[in-house]
Formats: C-alpha cells, structure tokens, sequence
C-alpha cells in the first residue's frame, strides 16, 4: 500500500459481494431455454435498440421497404430463439450480439425472407416503422460503414433512451419545468443561463439551483448506467461499455 | 439549445451529426456515466471489484494519514484514502461504523468532496474513500488573485451552504479549517470545496455542530470577511448573514445592513 509502483492492491477485507443480473444476463443465462423472463427480457431490448439494425440495413444497401422486412424477420427469428443458442455467455454484449447475428441473417436469409409476401409475418414487438425512415434521412451522408453507423446509432438511441427516462421522471413528480430549465447544465450548454438567473426565473437560490443540477446529474449518472448495464452480461463491463461508446461517438 | 455539428462549449469536441439527446453534446453525456458510479451496498466499497494503488502520502494530522491513490477499477479516477482508526472489530462497533458510512455516502453536495464508500484493509484497518478535489487552499487562493470582495462572498457562502446543508443531514465537519475548503475553476467560475467531511464523523463520538460554525468564522476571517463575533452560531446563521452582506453596491442603504 504504501508502495508508489505498487500494482492494484488487493488486500481488502470482504463486505458479502451481491450478485447482480442484468436484463442482457438473465437472456443469457437462459440460453435456449424458453423462459418468460428471459423472453420478456429480449423484447424489451429489442424495441428499445431496434432502429440502429434498421439503419445499418439501409447503409448496407437495402431499400426503406426491405430493411423493414428484414429487421422485422430478424427480430421475429431472435424472438424465436433461434439465434440464442449460439450465444457464448462468457462477457457478452447485447450490441456485439445483434450486429453480428444481423449480419449472419442479412448474408444468410435476406433472399428468402424478401422473396416471402410483405406484411405476411407476424410482428413480434410493436417497431416504429412510420419514423424510422425519416430518422434514417437525417443521418449524416459520410462515408461510414454500417457498422459505424450501427454503433453511433446505438449509442444515440440509449442516451436518448435515458433523457427521456429522466424527464419522465421529472414530469411524474410535477418538476418537469425544474427540467426543463436544467438539462442544459447537464453538459454546460453555451446558452444556458447562469445558476443565479435561472433561480430568478424558477423562484429558487443560487445554491438551490446549484443543487437541483447536480442532482440531476447524479440521476442522469445512474439511469445510464442502469441502461447500459441491461446491455451487458455483467455489471463490471459497464465503464468500458461507456469508453467504447465514447471512441465510437468521438470517431 | 446549439445545433449539431457544433463544437461542444464544455468539451470541445466536434459533436457527431444527426445527434438527437435534446441538442445536448452526447460525449458530455456519456462522460456523467463515469463519474457517477455505483458503489456498493450500505456505504461499503465491494473489494471484489475494487483496484487501487496508492501514489503518495497525502499528509498524517492527529494520527489520521491519507494517500492519495489512483482507483483502476470500477472506474479510473484518483481517490483520497483516509485511514481512520476506530474499532470494527465487534459487530456492535461495525454497525455503528455502517450507520456513519451510509449517512456519509449518501450526502451529495455539490461544494463537498464525496465520501465514496468505506473500505477494510487488512494493513491499515478502516479507509474512507473520498472524491479527489484538486484545486488551491481558499486562504492561498486569496492571498495570490485578491478575489473581490463579491467572489469572496460567494465562495465562503457556498461553503456556509453546504455546511448547513450537511447539519440539517445529522453531519458534522468536526475538523474545517482553511486548508480543508479547495478553490477549483469549473466552467471559468471559481468554485469552493468542503473536504475532509466525514473523518471525524467517523469517530465514536461525532463533533458538536458548533464547531463548524466557529470554524466558518474563523474562515471568512481568513478570507478577508470580518463577521460579528459570538452572534452567529450555526451555518444556517452565517450563511444568512453573508447573504446579506452590505457590497458596496448597497453600502448607500442603510437598512440593507440591519441585523448585522
């Protein structure tokens, strides 16, 4: 300990270590076996991270019409465990795991599955189709790869996933004017007002609003983390999901 | 709200197009989830996925020495080790460690360096891990850019604040003195923060509240803010007073300064 070249000390003393799942896990530890909860679990990731699969079909070259064909076939085989026995459970990601098995599908079944008769399928979990294609259009015209945009795309969807949460929150305990007002402080905003002006403008101190912005900070802290950790196979993999995340978007 | 493609104000990076996340500058957003990690359960640190290595002595006051250390994992930051001596061993003396450690833990101040959890080494027996705040002594800080006479106000007000905010949670400083409130800069604007909260709490018997509020006197003093003495007993008082102070702006209007 006292040692400056020391490696990780680790002579720390036990406090019981809780054991944590996350809803990616608990779809692993399932495996092939059809559990509710590991069902349950897998479509709630796939309606939240659908649209990142929608958009690296279309970069992959497939029409508005066909890449909602294939996300929706792909979703509904997913669904179908067709795909999860393949899975290894040992430290997985939910966003490596689908872009790979999207891939396999998108080279293995497309003809197939485009040759079958449009809205024939059944549709396993409700996707947005209406918007996705107007999404689609607002993405940058670079020269990224699919799996770029995948990925960029990926990471988007989750923050934006967790600003919504956030507000939702706020608006369920009547502070969604506090939020309004605030989320700008969340990242230091050019345009934001200063702490004392935006006290002015929500009846409140200085220091309450200093305080109202941390907290909302702190909360914005833990709902990604929470969301990130559902993507993961174990809770530990969480800040490098978050530096990977962040080389993606910075790239 | 600034369009996308912009430079982010607070980072500096070129935001990617197409963002959505409310306009807001997605690296920034990303960069919360790192500082804001959960830690373990009651205010204790889980030594399974904890890594440290500490870089150097910090410095030994009243037989409490700290290191600074560089924590690897769950996330990579520096850490304050405080090495208190009370005793864990019975579970009596554990429970009311965990009681102290919880109450701590769950103090979230923005003018307060965090206690982050407590941790068992077997070579030095209980550690509190505390959020690293680099930055000046407030009384070197003074003494170096002559903060105005407003800034200096506003500085010992928000350590005033959050000393209150602090009572008001059953926490007492029990050891503030100038060298234990850092003056950092974030975002351009100077920022003053409390460390040390915690260290004394720890001991079996917590510190009178009154100690504090002597101790913020004492500050203002350091910091050039005469105060009336022996009026204001809590942090609460003297955070009222120092929101009242006459500025020079005001000094015109005598009733500005009734009750001071």
């Amino acid at each position: 300990m006292t040692d400056r070249n020391q490696e990780a000390s680790r002579d720390w003393a036990g406090m019981p270590r809780q054991f944590a799942t996350t809803r990616w896990s608990v779809v692993l530890a399932a495996g092939d076996a059809d559990t509710p909860g590991s069902r349950e679990a897998l479509a709630r990731l796939c309606e939240i991270y659908w649209y990142p699969l929608y958009a690296f079909a279309r970069r992959w070259g497939h029409t508005a019409d066909e890449a909602q064909d294939l996300t929706q076939e792909f979703f509904a085989r997913l669904l179908e465990k067709h795909y999860l026995g393949d899975v290894k459970p040992e430290r997985g990601r939910f966003r490596s795991f689908l872009l790979a098995s999207l891939k396999h599908f998108l080279l293995n079944e497309r003809d197939r599955v485009l040759a079958q008769k449009r809205g024939g399928g059944h549709m396993p979990i409700p996707l947005e189709f209406e918007t996705a294609e107007g999404r689609y259009r607002l993405e940058p015209r670079d020269p990224s790869t699919p799996e770029t945009v995948f990925e960029r795309r990926w990471a988007l969807t989750l923050l934006d996933r967790v600003l919504s949460q956030l507000r939702h929150e706020y608006d369920e305990s009547k502070r969604g004017p506090l939020f309004q007002a605030l989320q700008g402080l969340l990242t230091g905003q050019a345009d934001t007002p200063r702490y004392a002006e935006l006290g002015a403008l929500l009846g409140m101190t200085e220091g309450a609003v200093k305080i109202a912005a941390h907290r909302l900070r702190r909360r914005f802290g833990e709902l990604l983390r929470q969301e990130i950790a559902d993507t993961v196979a174990d809770p530990a993999d969480v800040d490098d999901e978050i530096r990977y995340l962040f080389k993606v978007l910075s790239a | 709200m600034s369009a996308p493609g912009e430079r982010c104000p607070a980072c500096g990076n070129l935001r990617p197009a197409g963002t959505g996340v409310s306009g807001l500058c997605p690296l920034c957003l990303l960069q919360i989830g790192l500082e804001h990690e959960q830690e373990g359960q009651a205010g204790w640190i889980d030594p399974e996925t904890w890594e440290c290595r500490v870089l150097n002595l910090l410095g030994a006051e009243g037989g409490e020495t700290s290191f600074l250390a560089e924590q690897g994992a769950p996330v990579k930051r520096l850490v304050v080790l405080r090495q208190v001596h009370v005793p864990i061993a019975s579970p009596d003396d554990r429970a009311l460690v965990t009681a102290r450690l919880r109450a701590l833990t769950s103090f979230d101040h923005p003018h307060v360096a965090r206690v982050i959890g407590g941790l068992i080494s077997n070579e030095r027996g209980l550690l509190l891990v505390m959020a690293y705040a680099p930055g000046t002594p407030l009384e070197t800080y003074c003494g170096r850019t002559h903060p105005a006479e407003q800034d200096r106000l506003s500085l010992l007000l928000a350590v005033a604040e959050a000393i209150g905010r602090a009572h008001d949670r059953g926490l007492v400083h029990g050891a503030l003195t100038s060298s234990r409130v850092v003056v950092t800069r974030r975002a351009g604007v100077a920022h003053a923060v409390v460390t040390g909260l915690g260290v004394e709490m720890m001991r079996q018997r917590p510190p009178d509240p009154s100690a504090d509020a002597r101790a913020l006197v004492e500050l203002c003093g350091t910091a050039g803010v005469k105060m009336p003495s022996g009026r204001l007993r809590s942090a609460r008082e003297i955070a009222d007073w120092l929101r009242a102070y006459p500025l020079p702006s005001r000094r015109s209007t005598p009733t500005d300064i009734a009750g001071t």
